[in-house]
């Protein structure tokens, strides 16, 4: 009698090595595709084995299966639908715990399992001695040890998979989830098995437990059958939230229980778990989170202080030679007024935007930032957007326009759409110049925590503005999301300042082009038409001001402010840069500063409108061209400009009057 | 003495180092946010005491790193060792930063052409503990290590 041909399925979290062991077992008879109605790539192989056939499917990588995502749908769907043979788990030896979340799901399923042991080589040479005997017998699921990358182990895999393909019918592994939890677990099962045909298609018992994780895939597949209403009555009638944690957790206690087993030696517990356990406390995560953030602004304006001093001294010596060897005047003007003020003007804050970007690779490098997303997925997730959205908006300290585009990552495209929107309230590097000078001028010693106020205001904004979109524009749940922590690291210095240079090299890039064009424009119109005082009210810049003064007037903004405004839709830099030649400061920061202070126009209420109004108003232009982009509509587009004016208008319009009842004005 | 009775103590030191740093932080972080909205002595001038909410906002969250580990240490747990890291570690990062800022301060008015003046205050010299629990614990800070 011929043998019959095995069917086989790859599951396994990321990065575990499936790849590796695919290749070793098929080599290249591969064929690549889509699962059906999904981009979820699909890739299956051959491999002819001892006289049998076998076909093997890569799964997409998952850490769980429970549907959060498209990968996990596919995979549960595939392994519940196709049914295969065997399903080979790929456990990463180095990390057990995490890896055998999945494998009690798989053993929940009641599938024939196989444990590919991989990169065990790794795990020993940490020091962990993993007893696969032992292993075997506390799990009842053959395991071999394998390493992918070099092919060791793939026989024995297969002779594990072929003795297990031919064992009977298999029993389903059963996690005790705790007094409470089984009976509802037992009355479900009750209700479903009632119905023959889902009886037939689901385990009952894994099917109740799915349900009471509030498993919307698992109630969809109940559609139409006779107990769709009664199952969905008792489902509604449970608190699935804290059923969800709860069987999480149990599924965790177990592992917890088991390893050690067969493990003596793997430290469930990492050096970075333990530090994880203050940085990620419930109580702690958030506050240390913040106290890192204001530390890292208050250091982007203090260290930064002295730089500052040297490179504005440097520009006004320059601006002191251009004036007196320069002929005729107006190209004297141009290049000390225009070229050295506009440029100069920007170039001064080149500290505070290497200092912020260095802090920030530090953070990134050590594993920092990681952690801060991981503690804002709660707060994420209450206003409907995931901790996914957190890194674009981490991104966009530094940058908005690849911050928006990172928002690719994020497969819920309503997720998506909202964190593109709100994207641009998190304010970028460009905008630092603008704070750090009115911060400066009329805040004192208090600078760094104003500045910090202005990011947290941003963020603040964004918060509200997610949960507005999530409630009216894009309706819908947020999908939870599973997110890796890597390991603390000490960073290297060198690999901090390469990432501070890439990202930094930017502005210096946009100083000396968009800025320096728009610098020349605004040179232009605060000096034409010709005879008249740069800058002053009668020049084409002043008249464009006066036409926007009133509009402006209820935020205690005079022309000038109006102009420099307008210009910074540019580049939000060049605001800096326009307030400069509108106030006729000269071509040093520290005069500017002083004549911001002199002028009976500015004071502290106005400047701290002033801050929240560049923080929030139109994006940028290279924004608003990203944002077309991704979201390919000009309707959204057009909305984002739009909103974030209106917004912007509201917020200083509100700190001005409130500030100016309460006595501040 | 044998080796459980020095664990033990061990385990004491660790626990008093954590529960007092704790109250420490937390006393003065609550001077200098009490400075912050006008009130205390005027007699807190001379421990520099001066109104800084955000220091003392920091003070506060170091202390209740310190102190939420009391238990964990208390238990025998290895978790309270992390809350001690972590609480040293910061209140070391956080005297750094003010530390700096007091120096960038000072160079900046010497390049104004100004006299300097600065105040040593809590944030910096409270940093002391930490760094004494450092010196103490600097190559027993494996987390491998079980506190029993």
């Amino acid at each position: 009698m011929p043998k019959r041909n095995l069917k086989i399925a790859l599951a396994g979290n990321p990065n575990v090595g499936k790849t590796t062991i695919f290749n070793g077992i098929t080599g290249s008879r591969q064929h690549v595709g889509n699962w059906p109605g999904v981009t979820v790539e699909k890739v299956i192989g051959k491999r002819s084995y001892k006289g049998r056939e076998i076909e093997v499917v890569d799964l997409p990588g998952t850490y769980s299966l429970t549907p959060y995502s498209m990968d996990e749908i596919v995979a549960r769907d595939y392994i519940l639908n196709e049914k295969p043979d065997v399903v080979i788990d790929i456990v990463d030896a180095t990390n057990l715990e995490r890896n055998l979340y999945l494998t009690t799901q798989l053993m929940e399923l009641g599938v024939h399992i196989v444990i590919a042991l991989n990169m065990f080589d790794l795990a020993e040479s940490k020091g962990d001695e993993i007893k696969v005997d032992l292993m075997e017998e506390y799990l009842e699921i053959p395991v071999a040890k394998t390493i992918g990358s070099k092919g060791i182990g793939i026989k024995d895999l297969l002779d594990k998979v072929l003795e297990e393909a031919e064992k009977g019918p298999h029993h389903e592994h059963n996690i005790g989830y705790g007094d409470e939890v089984e009976r509802s677990i037992v009355e479900l099962s009750r209700i479903l098995k009632s119905e023959r045909e889902i009886a037939r298609k689901y385990p009952a018992r894994w099917l109740s437990v799915k349900l009471l994780e509030g498993d919307e895939d698992a109630l969809k597949k109940l559609k139409g059958s006779q107990v769709e209403l009664k199952a969905t009555q008792y489902v509604k009638s449970q608190d699935l939230e804290m059923l969800e944690a709860h069987i999480a957790d149990k599924r965790y206690e177990v592992i917890g229980a088991v390893v050690p087993h067969f493990c003596v030696t793997c430290d469930t517990l990492t050096a970075s778990d333990l530090i994880d356990h203050v940085f990620t406390n419930k109580y702690l995560g958030i506050p240390i989170f913040l106290a890192m953030m204001w530390a890292a602004f208050q250091l982007t304006f203090t260290i930064a202080l002295p730089f500052m001093g040297l490179i504005d001294m440097g520009f006004a010596w320059m601006a002191e030679t251009v004036n007196g060897t320069i002929q005729p005047n107006w190209l004297a003007s141009l290049i000390g007024d225009g070229v050295l003020g506009g440029v100069g003007f920007v170039l001064i804050f080149t500290p505070n935007i290497f200092i912020l970007f260095f802090l920030l690779s530090i953070l990134e490098d050590s594993g920092y930032l990681a952690r801060g997303a991981f503690v804002m997925d709660r707060v994420m997730y209450k206003i409907g957007l995931q901790g996914k959205s957190f890194i674009p908006m981490l991104m966009g300290f530094g940058c908005n326009v690849p911050a928006i585009m990172a928002t690719r990552s994020i497969d819920d495209r309503k997720a998506r759409l909202t964190t593109i929107l709100i994207n641009p309230f998190v304010s970028c590097g460009a905008r630092l110049p603008v704070y750090v000078l009115l911060a400066g001028a009329f805040f004192g010693a208090a600078a760094g925590t104003v500045i910090f106020a202005i990011y947290a205001l941003g963020i603040l904004v964004a918060v509200l503005s997610a949960k507005l979109f999530r409630a009216t524009l894009f309706k819908g749940d947020p999908q939870p999301f599973i997110m890796e922590l890597p390991p603390y690291r000490v960073p290297t210095l060198k690999a901090s300042l390469l990432h501070t240079w890439d990202r930094g090299k930017e502005y210096l890039k946009k100083a000396g082009t968009i800025i320096l064009f728009g610098a020349v424009i605004i040179w232009f119109l605060a000096s034409m038409p010709w005879g008249v005082e740069y800058g002053s009210g009668d020049s084409y810049a002043g008249t464009m001001g006066h036409v926007l003064e009133p509009v402006l007037a209820p935020l205690g903004f005079d022309w000038r402010i109006a102009v420099a405004l307008i210009f910074g839709f540019v580049a939000k830099e060049v605001v800096v840069g326009s307030l400069g030649a509108l106030y006729g400061a000269g071509e040093d920061t520290s005069s500017l500063t002083q004549t911001l202070q002199d002028s009976p126009s500015m004071y502290p209420l106005n400047a701290f409108g002033l801050m929240a109004f560049t923080l929030l108003y139109t994006p940028c232009l290279a924004t608003v061209a990203v944002i077309k982009k991704e979201t390919g509509s000009w309707k959204l587009t057009i909305f984002s400009i739009v909103y974030s004016l209106v917004v912007a208008y509201s917020i200083a319009f509100i700190i001005f009057q409130v500030g100016r009842l309460l006595g501040f004005g | 003495m044998g080796s459980g009775d020095m664990m033990e103590d061990h385990r004491k030191l660790r626990l008093n180092f954590c529960f007092f740093t704790g109250l420490v932080y937390l006393g003065f972080g609550i001077l200098l946010l009490l400075r912050a909205l006008g009130l205390g002595l005027p007699s807190m001038g001379t421990i520099n005491i001066e109104s800084d909410p955000a220091g003392g906002l920091l003070l506060i969250l170091i202390a209740a790193i310190f102190l939420s580990g009391v238990q964990d240490i208390k238990a025998g747990l290895r978790e309270g060792v992390a809350h001690m890291y972590v609480g040293i570690v910061l209140s070391l990062f956080f005297a750094v930063i003010y530390a700096l800022a007091m120096a960038t301060g000072a160079m900046e008015a010497w390049l104004a052409g100004e006299e300097a003046s600065y105040t040593i205050g809590p944030v910096i010299y409270l940093g002391i503990l930490p760094l004494a629990g450092l010196v103490k614990w600097r190559t027993g800070f494996s987390l491998k290590a079980r506190v029993s």
